[in-house]
């Protein structure tokens, strides 16, 4: 009986809210299309529109797309908007520099379906489990090894909360650490490279993709170590929260021998950030010559397992799918952001809040942080991707006027949006971990609460920021790498 | 939905979602919309070709620029005009009949079951307009470039013009899947069992 009433109160709720979405959207469309607006309100009711439209459901890229038709066409009349439709889809697609898109996604979906990424897991349990919250720390470090070879929050993940969680619920963890370690290991997939999140970044911000995939493995390693130290803080604090695991049966032999399990994760890492980095490789020629060593070490592992050609011909078309509708979600984004940026560009809103800004007297350091914030409360409404794509043509400029490095604003945007990825009520992440839990196989039949999952993710957002204040304080260790590479 | 012509691109049981049984949809797709859904299909084979031939191209280009000292003309080109957008723009349709495009589902998730599925199919309707627009201007540009064989400025030439059509027939496959989607709504067979979160699967 209560459940039915919750259901309708969560039922007429969604309603009112939508109604309301409804009423925005309508208003700001009329006031677009018959208003005698001046450009700057009509640049910020196009942005309104897509954040309304998006949220009511519509997919992304089209809701972009047509809020940004609307804006150009009271912007500039019906010549501009056909010209602009006459060649957006053709030409936000053909590009060199976003063809290290479905290589990176291509690369991460065969180490994934071949069962390259399972072996991190065990590896480095051998190694880190002695530490405090050893098993933790080890989940932690296997995320930032799987984030260097393959972009794939998600595919990090899944690859280790299947292994993970029940070894941390076996040892005695609390389920919040168990769960929290697991998502936080998973948000280190975008900001280490191969990073799709920086690519497109890079893409939408003219940048040069190598140099932007260079610039997150600092922060990004910072990352994973800021991570450690506070499981290994938590766990010397409170000690029933994660009890030493008896790591006398693990000889220095086997130390050893995990080793070669994750060789060719190494051999993948070594190929795209190393081939980056000494300028040997373009970006998409470090993520084709990555794809391949997966693929060659993917089919190698299956072989070696027993497995029969025919069950690895279809990890391989999986991993095709994958990559494909994969790819084309990017790519109806991308085709939306690029009609908005030209509306941006038009409505002159980021020249207008760059003198605002200047106007205000808001300093570089005084922007960023009020940007944190509202970073922290886009992010918990709104898909990382369309977060980022949004805000990249309105911010940028204003933001380069107070002195910050594109680069920069990129690694702090991915961080920003991958802890949007942690925080309720659309921590996406949260959910897949809290579906990992759900199995019983997995949570050893004692039930994970949602609650629980938020609960655990809590201390690595809270770390993730403080990361993120860093930045602000020495942008030096976002720029360092990139700036002392041969990458172009 | 058929689950024969679907078979040969799908991946086995994980994807079985897509193909709920016949039981709880006892009435079978109309031919119109098995049609468009195998012409989703047949375009992501083709989005798939150029997939491999983007790698095999810059594969065979750094090859011939290491050990040959000869790059392969026109790698950097062909990768931009011909791969991306056919392996992008061909894959739209197919992406969305799996109900992959990227979109943010909590208010969608509060309202009631009936009410979500008439909202869902009124947008499948805008997007179907706005993507039609697109095709026809995409095809006006296409049939522009046709008429003067539009190539990059590069040596050798590539051409470009073959692959503006590529643009139509993507985003004019992506309406016709989306007007799909929108009477799969109206008629009650979407959403699919659990509603899946799909936002940035692939990220």
């Amino acid at each position: 009986m209560s459940a039915t009433l919750a259901q309708n109160r969560k039922h007429g709720l969604g309603i009112i809210i939508f109604v309301i979405g409804l009423i925005i959207a309508i208003g700001a469309s009329g006031a677009m299309l018959w208003g005698d607006l001046p450009k700057q309100v009509v640049g910020l009711l196009t942005v309104l529109l897509s954040i309304v439209l998006l949220l009511m459901g519509i997919p992304v890229g089209v809701a972009m797309f047509g809020a940004a038709l609307l804006g150009l066409y009271s912007l500039s009349g019906l010549r501009v908007v056909t010209s602009t439709m006459e060649g957006v889809a053709y030409d936000a697609t053909a590009s060199w520099s976003l063809s290290v898109i479905p290589m990176f996604i291509l690369m991460g979906m065969i180490m994934w379906k071949t069962g390259l990424t399972s072996s991190a897991f065990e590896a480095a349990r051998r190694w880190l489990g002695w530490m405090p919250g050893g098993l933790a720390v080890a989940t932690n470090f296997a995320g930032a090894a799987l984030a260097a070879s393959s972009g794939s929050t998600i595919g990090i993940t899944y690859a280790l909360g299947r292994v993970s969680i029940p070894e941390m619920l076996k040892s005695g963890y609390h389920p919040q650490l168990a769960v929290g370690s697991v998502a936080a290991a998973g948000t280190l997939g975008q900001i280490i490279p191969p990073s799709l999140l920086l690519v497109v970044y890079a893409g939408a911000a003219s940048l040069p993709v190598g140099q932007q995939l260079l610039a997150g493995v600092v922060p990004g390693l910072l990352l994973a170590v800021a991570f450690g130290a506070m499981i290994v803080g938590q766990a010397m604090l409170r000690p029933g929260l994660a009890p030493r695991v008896d790591m006398s049966d693990v000889t220095w032999a086997l130390r050893l021998r995990s080793l070669l399990g994750v060789l060719p994760i190494a051999i993948v890492i070594l190929t795209v950030i190393g081939g980056l980095f000494a300028g040997i490789f373009t970006a998409t020629e470090a993520g084709v010559f990555g794809m391949i060593a997966a693929l060659f070490f993917g089919v190698l592992h299956q072989l070696s397992s027993g497995t029969g050609w025919r069950e690895i011909g279809g990890m391989i078309r999986e991993s095709l799918i994958g990559t494909l509708t994969g790819t084309a979600s990017v790519f109806l984004l991308i085709i939306g952001v690029a009609v908005l940026t030209r509306a941006m560009a038009l409505s002159q809103v980021p020249n207008f809040i760059a003198s605002e800004v200047a106007e205000l007297g808001l300093g570089r350091i005084e922007l960023l942080l009020m940007l944190i914030v509202a970073y922290l409360i886009l992010g918990m409404f709104m898909d990382t991707l369309a977060m980022m794509l949004l805000t990249i043509p309105v911010l940028l400029g204003p933001l380069q006027s107070v002195g910050v490095d594109p680069l920069w604003f990129g690694v702090f945007l991915v961080v920003m949006a991958e802890v949007g990825l942690l925080t309720p009520p659309l921590g996406i992440l949260t959910f897949i971990v809290h579906r990992i839990a759900a199995d019983p196989e997995a949570n050893l039949g004692r039930e994970i609460s949602l609650g629980t999952v938020f609960l655990g993710v809590l201390p690595f957002a809270l770390t993730a920021i403080a990361v993120v204040l860093l930045l602000i304080f020495f942008p030096g260790i976002v720029t360092w790498l990139p700036g002392s590479s041969a990458s172009l | 939905m058929p689950s024969r012509p679907a078979a040969d691109l799908r991946g086995g049981p994980v994807h079985a979602v897509n193909d709920m049984p016949d039981r709880t949809r006892p009435m079978k797709d109309p031919a119109l919309l098995r049609a468009i859904d195998r012409l989703a299909l047949g375009l992501a084979l083709l989005a798939a070709v150029a997939l491999v031939l983007l790698a095999l191209n810059v594969f065979v280009d750094v090859l011939g620029r290491a050990f040959l000292k000869q790059p392969f003309p026109g790698t950097l080109e062909m990768t931009a005009q011909w791969w991306m957008p056919t392996l992008t723009l061909l894959a739209f349709a197919y992406t969305e009949k799996r109900q992959e495009h990227i979109k943010v589902t909590i208010l969608l998730d509060a309202l009631p079951p009936r009410m979500r599925q008439l909202v869902e199919g009124c947008f499948g309707l805008i997007a179907t307009a706005l993507l039609v627009a697109l095709a026809w201007y995409a095809l006006a540009e296409a049939l522009e470039s046709f008429g003067y064989g539009e190539t990059t400025s590069s040596r050798p030439p590539v051409a470009i013009w073959p692959f503006k059509f590529v643009a139509v027939l993507g985003v004019g496959a992506l309406a016709l899947q989306s007007a799909a989607t929108s009477w799969r709504y109206f008629t009650g067979r979407l959403p699919l069992g659990a509603a899946d979160t799909h936002e940035g699967e692939a990220v």
